[in-house]
């Protein structure tokens, strides 16, 4: 028998798992449209930003509770001590994202 | 010239991967466990993203503070109506919200006051909650309430009802008209939904003014022009734009994943000098092999080869148990400890289910920061290693 039978078949097997894994949590994981809804409907019926995670102080949550130096209380670049709480401010001749606009 | 695939090679890699039973198991271990880590915590950040991401179309366009000496403070209510004038604004609602802190359970929960319930809001809010009771609601003293708040009021033995302490040290019963359901766990855990009066009445608010005001815009693409207007009009406001609130979610998640991933970039080239630095120092019995390898007629390019084959067959199978174990551990096992990295350490931990993310491109990084360094650190001290003579190894 040789060793590289073997191997390709527990490689197989390695490969059929992942594929399972893939196909079934995303089936059964995955956001449905009917989540989705339900979650934009909150969120447009509420209007606040973030997720319940990190509720340790006032301003963690929703940053729009949090004083107007809160993020330059240590520097300018490393802002706060909860990462929740960054806000990442442009200068104002830059582009005004880094990051894609999806409207 | 196309590399050919010799499977006889492929047959004695192997089977002197296993003649090294222990050595060989060792470093395919914690190469798995090292892939698996990484893994898991960039799949956790990519599914809370996802959550975030859904969820940021639907908030307000520009939300508008102010601030006086530093401290942000109440809006008066006239500024509504003066913020209508400016062009291109479509719609400008004050929001009555803010924190309550319930003491004996030590958390804040999160109160949104909204306008009396009518009924486009009871067919909305039936939808969201598990457990509805409309008359409750129309007796306009009800209010919905997240899970994390229903789980600790109830440790509190408020199950019908709760006392709210008004700013005036009076008590406040408002009843429990519904919960949320659990999907919304991670929007809804610390909230709590009420008309807007017992809003102004548990905070003590002046009711001619407001938290905050949400300004909508007609284009998107004027947000900018109009922050700068109401800047110009009102100095002491800040405004927060839906792109702010998204490069900070960006901001967030890149703090922490990218904190694992430098710590993984440390434990891996930790890991690849230990391996270098093994086959450099080849084993006497290893050195034996090559100089037997090369008397019977192996040229340094075969044994090149079989080493490839070698650290290949090692580093790719350990890249896939990796991967599967932590697909596995993240959304079968909903990751148990390393889900706690993303959270607070508060009481009103949200109880929820990761949705299904997986992001291509991070597995493609994972893949070439593994595989092709592994690679690379056992080629080289091989490569040296099969330049000696047969008789110099041998003797």
């Amino acid at each position: 028998m040789h060793a590289r039978y073997t191997f390709f078949a527990l490689l197989f097997m390695l490969g059929v798992t992942l594929m399972a894994q893939v196909f079934y949590f995303s089936s059964a994981h995955a956001l449905s449209p009917e989540k989705i809804t339900q979650k934009e409907t909150l969120s447009g019926l509420v209007g606040l930003p973030d997720l319940a995670l990190v509720n340790e102080a006032h301003y963690v949550r929703h940053r729009s509770l949090s004083g107007v130096f809160a993020y330059f209380n240590e520097s300018p670049e490393l802002l706060e001590y909860f990462p929740s709480t960054f806000v990442y401010r442009y200068a104002p001749y830059m582009h005004p994202s880094r990051i894609e606009r999806v409207f | 010239m196309f590399f050919k695939p010799n499977f006889l090679l492929l047959d004695y890699a192997i089977r002197s991967l296993m003649r090294r039973f222990g050595k060989s198991f060792f470093i395919f271990f914690i190469l798995s466990l090292l892939i698996f880590v990484l893994a898991s915590v960039l799949m956790i950040a990519d599914a809370i993203k996802l959550e975030l991401n859904t969820t940021l179309k639907t908030l307000p366009q520009i939300t508008l503070q102010r601030f006086i000496a530093g401290k942000q403070s109440d809006v008066p209510l006239e500024r509504v109506e003066a913020l209508l004038d400016i062009e291109g604004i479509s719609a400008v609602t004050p929001r009555v919200w803010g924190y309550y802190y319930f003491k004996p359970a030590g958390v804040n929960f999160s109160i949104v006051g909204i306008d009396a319930y009518e009924e486009q809001y009871s067919a909305t809010l039936s939808t969201l909650t598990q457990r509805f009771d409309i008359k409750l609601l129309e007796k306009e003293n009800g209010m919905i309430i997240g899970e994390g708040v229903q789980k600790i009021l109830s440790e509190n033995y408020y199950t019908e009802f709760f006392n709210f302490i008004t700013s005036e040290g009076k008590w406040q019963r408002v009843h429990i008209a519904g919960v949320f359901h659990s999907d919304l766990a991670l929007e809804s855990n610390d909230l709590i939904i009420l008309p807007k009066k017992l809003a102004y009445a548990i905070f003590g608010m002046d009711k001619s003014k407001a938290t905050d005001i949400i300004v909508k815009v007609a284009n998107v693409k004027e947000i900018p022009t109009i922050v700068q207007k109401i800047n110009e009009r009102y100095p002491d406001m800040r405004a927060i734009t839906q792109d702010d609130i998204r490069v900070s979610y960006q901001n967030i998640f890149d703090y922490k994943s990218g904190f694992f991933l430098a710590l993984f970039s440390i434990c891996a080239f930790a890991f690849f000098i230990i391996i270098y630095d093994k086959t450099s120092g080849l084993s006497s019995e290893e050195k034996k092999e090559i100089g037997i390898l090369k008397a019977i007629g192996w040229s340094s390019d075969d044994i090149l080869k079989e080493k490839f084959y070698e650290s290949f067959t090692l580093s790719l199978s350990a890249f896939f148990v990796g991967i599967t174990c932590s697909l596995f551990y993240v959304y079968a096992l909903q990751a148990s400890f390393l889900r706690n990295l993303f959270m607070g350490y508060s009481a009103l931990k949200p109880s929820f289910a990761l949705p299904f993310s997986v992001d291509v491109s991070m597995l493609i990084l994972l893949f070439l920061l593994s595989v092709p360094i592994y690679i690379a650190a056992t080629l080289i001290p091989a490569w040296r290693a099969s330049t000696l003579d047969a008789d110099e190894v041998m003797r």
